[in-house]
């Protein structure tokens, strides 16, 4: 490598260092390099202006669709999508880092589609045993862009395997419909959908490595004061996603959307051996936004006070009777048991359970319950929203969805694959780059036409633990997330996963409990909501379905339930360590410095 | 005090007046290190169970940068900087421990534990670093102990077989070398990748192109209770150039061009990687209308780069020795005599023609004043390498050891490099009465004649498992292969036929048809001309069982940095069968290139 470095172009990602920390150790040698790494390597070369992506690809697809259409089986559809995602992390514990890195990469999924809107190669496919054949996981395929022949030769390559594909899998899919009795469900593959033109600029990522890890050590090394803290872990986290769409309707759409996570995680065990297991997430679409030190470090606090307190809290026994869910926790169940069942995609096939599709403008909540889905809302009462969004993967504008009005149920979340009395997407296709899109969640807002007060609410539960005649109710404060099952050879049920439960006696007072999961089945666990209260809150996370993983937020207040149901969970138990933790210093070190 | 920690003691002040810390922060880690250990030996004990009676830690801080190019863009760009521990503790004695015991849990795989290890800090925090050691080095013992326990259990139920100890003893090994460990120049990497994927400008018949340069530094810190200790930094830098085109028949083809060396600024001058590449080129355009060799039994000759790829696929593997791992339920006895290796069993017998030795020599440095980048001076155990003569007069002699005895291999030959097989360094396969090239392909021509062959096949570069990472059908076939205890050499990348007059016509990619190490002693002849080949070892182009289902945790962490260096002559089958790679191809792209008309 002799050649004398270029002189490259402007950087359009922003890495910053401070000057080198003798407590951070970080030697100056690697802050030039990282410096240099970040400035050059994670900087684009714009070689093709950031506008003209687009045109390129929309100019290459226009010309790879002509060229096909004197083929036999002509594509009908054909779209491009490029997702980039510029990101880096810091990973650190117990006031220390442990890792830094960061990435640059860029996917092709290409969607390209023969037949016709009635019948298409993405149709579902059984195996000869009758079960069903998932869509295969493609490989992600990199692309460049900041070059018109690369993102054309690149483009051009792939979407002659696509055809292939779909040619290949069309037969198949010919032979299949030939042959098997219709189930009646499916009333297309694909719909139409309106042009859509959309641009803004890429964002840039604005991440401060060494402010980073100044941050995680700061957050994390309250944990090093507690003995029974025995694992800690802290990871800081910016990614932009930047993606272009095209396809042969005529669609052009360019998003950038940055994503600035912290999370931090603490465990100990209990005496039994029990792991026991709490973290904090903090959202936020800039790093200034991320990092309040206040707020943070409180969370901390009340984390390792929480932890402190559950290591002592006893074991719950399996448990039928009233419960209230907090906001976060009630966040968490409509997202996992009724978001998760409102996708349209699961309505569609005979191994769906359809556990919905048959209560169209039927009631399934309170008639004080509403449910919609908006992508467009940004923020709720000053919490950035992750599940928000201009458009969705397909290039269709996201719109609000009317799920639930006044508890009876109204409509799904549509893709554009289309299901029976849903003919069109109203842009909630989504997924995860080399994945197929699929009908996906995007903000949940749980809405209550006349909400009681918490403190309202929580009188309610006493009323209900005296009527039922039972020893305790539940509050379920913190959950942590779950699952839910929807194929039809499997039992329409979810597991919540609680992290921080309260038993509930008759005179108010409360008491920590541990080990135990919300379990239950949608549609009756629905029609044992009470009431609900006016405190909403905001739960973002990363959920994972078929389609990848995608973000997505939900808000909700705390509701009451008249009966739940807990199973003891399943959790880690070893014995505890054997040895105490290493002291500050050691009688036994041996000097062995220069 | 016990006495395990009073000779412990003893060794560590051996090893303080031997080390002479360079670095500050090196010495804060070594310190911990020292420390947790001491401790350990001396106080951590569960109730009525084994003290551990060795533990080891190694430290491996690794940096990595790889960037990749499309002609002249950037398509991928990854940073990582993170220091893996790696904590072996062992109960029991050295005749029997818990070591090579397998206790099945639903995410393990059955032949064994992958130590994917344990993040430590970075900065160089001496509590921080301590309270790591102290969680890996306590879930390590506690696992020894089951290990142990159900190993015993299992012992008890079976007939007493002879077998070696689990654990060698060795003379104590310490090694410091100063070197700090090298941060990668990013763009200077970054700028190499893109200039390189720039040489596929205007070449519309290469269909896929794309240059990339990766660059791993790595400090591995080594101390375990014996006194072995070394600081072992390592730089190693890959570059590869890589078309992939269609012949006019359909076949797919594809070719990568790759450069290594010990650290990025050792790499050849940009002119003739950028040569080099250009040369790819023109030869994947020409081969794409080269012929198709549907079916072929006869003589063939391995030249070059093939010759000591087909070592790396076929030999590799089955020249390094360790015990079959013990799985605390039977049914999966049947599983592990797959992972038997091969070459134990014809100890002393004659693998090759009696003309052929083989030596493996990881602490010479240069070849023909080329360096060797297989070589290193100490392994993973701790353990010095060494030279080992391997093959005499066609005769296996040895196998290559780590502490792990197995049947009458007791010591370590010091090949132990981070992954499950013991591998070679750098090995050197010459033969006595090797003829020149001429004459070598001369009788390569004659025994065609004698076998009623209206030609012969030369084969000169055959696919590295790195190269085909997207070619998943063939990757498939070869690791099924490995499964079923066949080897599948991977497709040739260019081959000619040469008839009776020794004219040369290039044929499309062919693969060896159930190719076996037996076919080993059918060598006809060698040439006297040797080449040097550096080839990374990778999960990939994993030969055996076990390596294919236990490589895979070092590739993400940038194991492809375990170079071998074989150093061979061509090589002369004498029959052997060969068929067209594929037997289904795509057809041609409907749609022109897009560059082709401008």
């Amino acid at each position: 490598m002799n050649s004398k470095n270029k002189e490259l172009s402007t950087s359009t990602t922003i890495y910053k260092f401070g000057p080198c920390s003798c407590v951070g150790r970080i030697p100056t040698q690697l802050a030039i390099a990282l410096v240099t790494f970040f400035t050059f390597a994670l900087s684009a070369l714009p070689v093709l202006a950031d506008q003209d992506v687009l045109k390129v690809m929309y100019d290459e697809l226009q010309r790879s669709f002509k060229g096909y259409q004197d083929q036999p089986e002509p594509p009908y559809f054909l779209s491009y999508e490029i997702t980039e995602d510029v990101a880096a992390t810091v990973v650190g514990s117990f006031g220390v880092v442990n890792e830094r890195n960061s990435t640059v990469s860029r996917y092709l999924d290409v969607d390209l589609r023969v037949g016709g809107f009635n019948l298409d190669n993405t149709h579902p496919l059984r195996s000869g045993q009758g079960t069903p054949i998932p869509e295969a996981v493609s490989t992600p395929q990199s692309i460049a862009v900041d070059s018109a022949d690369a993102l054309r030769a690149t483009l051009w390559y792939h979407t002659d395997k696509a055809y292939r594909n779909a040619l290949t899998r069309f037969t198949r899919v010919k032979s299949a419909v030939q042959t098997a009795v219709s189930s009646g469900l499916l009333p297309g593959d694909f719909s139409r959908a309106p042009v859509a033109r959309y641009e803004e600029d890429t964002i840039n990522l604005d991440v401060d490595l060494e402010e980073w890890s100044s941050k995680i050590r700061l957050y994390t090394k309250p944990f090093t004061e507690f003995e029974f803290i025995e694992t800690n872990g802290a990871i800081a986290t910016g990614d932009i996603e930047t993606r272009w769409i095209v396809n042969s309707e005529g669609t052009r759409v360019k998003v950038s959307k940055p994503f600035y996570r912290l999370r931090i995680e603490a465990a100990t065990k209990a005496d039994d051996g029990m792991v026991l297991s709490l973290g904090r997430t903090f959202d936020a679409t800039s790093p200034d936004r991320l990092f309040d030190d206040e707020k943070i470090l409180s969370a901390v606090r009340s984390l390792i006070d929480e932890l402190a307190a559950l290591q002592e809290a006893p074991l719950i026994d399996p448990y039928t009777g009233p419960a209230m869910l907090s906001a976060k926790a009630s966040a968490v169940f409509f997202h996992e048991v009724l978001g998760h069942r409102l996708v349209g995609h699961r309505q569609r096939t005979i191994d769906d359970n359809l556990s919905l599709r048959d209560y169209i403008d039927k009631r399934i909540l309170p008639p004080t319950f509403s449910v919609y889905f908006d992508p467009a809302v940004e923020t709720y009462q000053g919490v950035e929203l992750l599940g928000s969004y201009k458009y969705d993967n397909q290039g269709v504008k996201g719109r609000r969805v009317n799920a639930v009005r006044n508890g009876v149920l109204r409509g799904f979340l549509m893709s554009r694959t289309p299901i029976f009395g849903f003919p069109h997407s109203n842009g909630h296709g989504r997924k995860n780059f080399a994945h197929s899109v699929q009908s996906r969640q995007s903000n949940l807002f749980v809405e209550i036409s006349s909400p009681h007060s918490k403190e309202e609410l929580e009188g309610m539960l006493l009323d209900r633990i005296n009527e039922q005649g039972k020893e305790f109710g539940l509050y379920f404060e913190d959950v942590e997330g779950g699952f839910n099952l929807s194929e039809r050879n499997m039992p329409n049920a979810f597991n919540i996963s609680p992290i921080l439960v309260y038993k509930v006696y008759p005179d108010a007072t409360r008491e920590l409990v541990r080990g135990v999961d919300l379990i239950g089945t949608p549609l009756t666990f629905f029609s044992r909501i009470e009431a609900g209260a006016s405190d909403y809150e905001v739960w973002n996370q990363i959920s994972v379905a078929e389609s990848g993983q995608v973000p997505v937020s939900s808000i909700a207040p705390s509701i009451l339930i008249s009966q739940v149901e807990v199973q003891k969970n399943e959790s880690s138990r070893t014995i505890p360590r054997i040895l105490p933790p290493p002291g500050e210093s050691s009688d036994t070190r041996l000097d062995i410095q220069p | 005090m016990n006495a395990l920690r009073l000779s412990f003691v003893g060794l560590i002040a051996v090893l303080a007046a031997s080390v002479t810390c360079q670095v500050e922060e090196a010495s804060i880690l070594v310190q911990a290190m020292q420390d947790e250990m001491e401790r350990t030996l001396s106080d951590l004990q569960l109730e009525d169970e084994s003290q551990p009676y060795f533990i080891s830690y190694t430290v491996n801080e690794t940096i990595l940068a790889s960037e990749s190019y499309v002609l002249g863009a950037q398509d991928d760009s990854k940073f990582d900087h993170i220091r893996r521990l790696t904590t072996k503790v062992r109960v029991g004695s050295k005749s029997l421990d818990n070591s090579y015991f397998v206790i099945l849990r639903d995410e393990q795989s059955p032949v064994g534990n992958v130590d994917g290890g344990l993040l430590l800090p970075l900065d160089d925090d001496y509590q921080e670093l301590r309270r790591s050691l102290w969680i890996a080095t306590d879930q390590a013992y506690k696992e020894a102990v089951a290990q142990f326990n159900g190993k015993k259990a299992t012992r008890a139920t079976q007939t007493h077989v002879r077998r070696p100890a689990d654990f060698s003893s060795e003379e104590p090994f310490t090694l410091r070398l100063s070197e700090q460990i090298q941060h990668p120049d990013v763009a200077e990497i970054s700028r190499l990748a893109q200039v390189l994927s720039e040489t596929f400008q205007d070449q519309p018949e290469i269909f896929v192109s794309a240059a990339s340069v990766v660059s791993v530094s790595n400090q591995r810190t080594y101390l375990d209770s014996e006194g072995n200790f070394h600081v072992d930094t390592t730089e190693f830098c890959s570059v590869r150039t890589r078309g992939e085109t269609q012949s006019v028949g359909g076949t797919e083809l594809s070719d990568t061009t790759s450069f290594f060396a010990k650290g990025c600024s050792e790499l050849p001058e940009d002119s003739y990687m950028s040569d080099q590449t250009v040369q790819m080129i023109e030869k994947l355009k020409q081969q794409r209308s080269a012929e198709e060799l549907f079916v072929y039994n006869g003589p063939v000759l391995f030249e070059a780069q093939a010759a000591a790829e087909l070592m790396n696929q076929v030999l590799f593997d089955l020249l390094g020795a360790v015990p079959l791992p013990q799985i605390g339920n039977p049914q999966f006895d049947a599983q592990t005599q797959q992972l038997t290796t091969p070459f134990l069993d014809r100890m002393n017998s004659r693998v090759f023609p009696r003309s052929f030795s083989i030596v493996n020599d990881p602490t010479v440095d240069e070849y023909n004043n080329r360096p060797l980048l297989g070589s290193y001076s100490v392994d993973a155990e701790g353990m010095p390498s060494r030279r080992t003569e391997l093959v005499e007069n066609g005769r296996l002699r040895t196998l290559l050891t780590s502490r792990s005895p197995i049947g009458s291999l007791r010591n370590s030959t010091g090949s132990h490099r981070g992954l499950p097989l013991p591998l070679p360094g750098n090995l050197f396969v010459t033969m006595e009465g090797a003829l020149p090239m001429d004459e070598l392909r001369a009788e390569l021509v004659s025994a065609a004649r004698s076998n009623s062959s209206e030609f012969a096949v030369i084969i000169r570069k055959v696919a590295n498992a790195l190269d085909l990472q997207h070619d998943r059908a063939t990757l498939s076939q070869k690791v099924d292969a490995s499964m079923s205890g066949n080897t599948l050499v991977l497709p040739s990348v260019y081959a000619a036929k040469v008839d009776s007059e020794g004219r040369e016509t290039p044929i499309q990619p062919v693969v060896v048809v159930n190719f076996d190490a037996a076919y080993f002693k059918d060598i006809l002849g060698a040439s006297e001309e040797r080449w040097q080949f550096d080839m990374p070892v990778s999960t990939l182009g994993a030969t055996s069982v076990l390596n294919v289902l236990t490589r895979g945790v070092g590739v993400l962490a940038g194991a492809d940095q375990t170079l071998v260096s074989a150093v061979t002559p061509a090589l002369l089958f004498e029959d052997l069968s060969l068929r067209s790679a594929r037997q289904e191809y795509p057809k041609l792209p409907i749609v022109s290139h897009p560059l082709e008309n401008e």
